[in-house]
């Protein structure tokens, strides 16, 4: 019956608009969260150069640790660092990092490597516990507003077995941002450290786009740091304590350096990703309720005409009753007051 | 006119103080270093210390050196360093700590409680992080509280503003 279609949709019109609401919320907050995430790349930008620039200067010095340094030629034992949010409702964001993640899982197990998993976020959690996939360490509540202390708390955990040798190639999938509307997954090297100025030169450039700046800045970003190098190359430092030690102390601080970044590119990707997301379901809402309350509103009328026949009809039977009474027993006039 | 080398201290956060400096002096691979204008060229670690800038003067203030003429020296900057790593090139002195605060920002409370709190557990003999913790709290406490005793100390002379930002 056509009133019984109207309450149902306007049932399902309501709890659309609700739904509506909260993802409108959900994408304004995340709108809020990109630029504050932003903001934090671009304050961590100077830290993450001047220990870059630090590191490649001591490097450059140090040739003879190639363990530290350079493209390990056959890593034995891999560290993976997977980093992905704690909460969904983001798109594909955690899924593409969690594909390439197992992708490159499964290159690696096929070459017959030893494979470490550690991973950020709970969503990695119940993925790679789905997959039988053991993972060696876990870390949550970091996505959202990451510090230094969890970026810390991470380096913590992978620097010391690369030290001592048990680990030859730290590798990170994350997602970096190339430009407001733009975020890539990445496979990059963590350790050993890429040690020339022109490998370790595209990151800070690279961070500096992310922060939504012009490309007039990285550009002249980059000349910056190729004129630094060759004015460089006339001086040549002191170095105290001498340049192994001072490598080993400094791997660490890398370490946390290049974590701390790539946490805070993520999380600003994470935000990304969810505004787009939600304001994709807040369209799809709007859409939704456009055609439901069209519907609704034929049902509403239909009601109405049922209604004024039945009026129109009951009207026609009682004066054609009045005319001639002793009719309203004829099996017609019963059925057109029924209708 | 003294002669004055760029400074940077960067942390993960932000750049907490970037200017121009007579003397920076801090502790280096468990030696005190005073690094001067136009230091050789330099790289090495420094241990959990007081940073001392003298004749600060920062880049807010002006458009670099001699933009303004003379740079007027108001006095010395602190800050606490919690280890990190010291570059000097091209007269610049760039120092990248993990964890480091200025003086004025220091909850000498809270350092006193901190350090109150791994003395105790030194002495109980628990975790060797209660040493560490214990250096950086002294470190805190002496950048802070020398800069309260200059602070009054130059209000008992005079009326000279210390602030340097």
């Amino acid at each position: 019956m056509a009133g019984g279609q109207e309450r149902v949709l306007r049932r399902r019109i309501r709890t659309i608009e609700s739904t509506k609401k909260i993802t409108r919320s959900f994408e304004l907050i995340a709108a809020s969260q990109i630029s504050r995430a932003q903001g934090r790349i671009a304050g961590s930008r100077p830290y993450v150069k001047a220990i870059s620039d630090i590191l490649a200067e001591t490097a450059r010095e140090g040739g003879s640790s190639t363990r530290l340094l350079g493209i390990p030629e056959s890593p034995q034992n891999v560290l993976a660092l997977v980093i992905v949010a704690d909460r969904g409702l983001a798109g594909a964001y955690n899924s593409s990092v969690l594909r390439a993640a197992e992708r490159l899982i499964r290159s690696r197990s096929q070459e017959g490597r030893g494979f470490t998993v550690m991973a950020i976020g709970k969503k990695a959690q119940a993925y790679f516990r789905f997959r039988h996939q053991p993972v060696a360490q876990q870390f949550v509540a970091m996505s959202d507003r990451p510090t230094y202390e969890d970026a810390r708390r991470v380096a913590a955990v992978i620097v010391p077995p690369f030290l001592a040798g048990e680990v030859d190639l730290v590798q990170i999938v994350s997602t970096r941002i190339r430009s407001a509307s733009s975020q890539v997954v990445e496979t990059r090297q963590l350790l050993p450290v890429l040690p020339s100025p022109k490998q370790s030169g595209p990151k800070p450039s690279g961070v500096a786009q992310t922060a939504g700046e012009s490309a007039a800045t990285a550009v002249s970003a980059a000349g910056d740091h190729g004129s630094a190098g060759s004015e460089r190359k006339l001086g040549f430092f002191e170095f105290e304590p001498d340049v192994e030690q001072l490598l080993a102390q400094l791997i660490p601080l890398y370490a946390e350096a290049s974590i701390y970044a790539a946490l805070l590119e993520a999380s600003a990707s994470e935000h990304a990703s969810r505004q787009r997301a939600m304001s994709a379901a807040t369209e799809n809402a709007e859409e939704l309720l456009k055609t439901l309350k069209r519907v609704m509103n034929r049902a509403r009328q239909d009601s109405i005409t049922t209604e004024i026949m039945e009026i129109v009809g009951g009207s026609e039977a009682l004066r054609s009753a009045g005319d001639t009474p002793h009719d309203l027993t004829h099996p017609q006039a019963t059925e057109e007051q029924n209708r | 006119m003294a002669n004055l080398t760029h400074v940077e201290l960067i942390t993960p956060e932000r750049v907490l103080f970037s200017g121009e400096a007579e003397a920076v002096v801090l502790r280096a691979d468990g030696a005190d270093t005073t690094f001067l204008a136009n230091h050789m060229d330099y790289i090495g670690a420094v241990d959990v210390c007081v940073l001392r800038l003298e004749g600060v003067k920062a880049d807010g203030a002006s458009g670099g050196p001699g933009a303004q003429g003379e740079p007027d020296p108001v006095g010395e900057l602190r800050a606490a360093v919690h280890g990190g790593f010291v570059k000097v090139a091209d007269n610049e002195v760039t120092i990248v700590a993990g964890v480091a605060e200025l003086a004025e920002e220091i909850d000498v409370e809270r350092a006193e409680r901190a350090l109150q709190a791994a003395e105790g557990q030194l002495s109980a003999g628990e975790a060797v992080d209660a040493e560490a913790a214990a250096a950086r709290a002294r470190v805190r406490i002496e950048a802070a509280v020398r800069l309260k005793s200059d602070l009054s100390r130059l209000s008992d002379r005079g009326s000279r503003s210390l602030s340097p930002a």
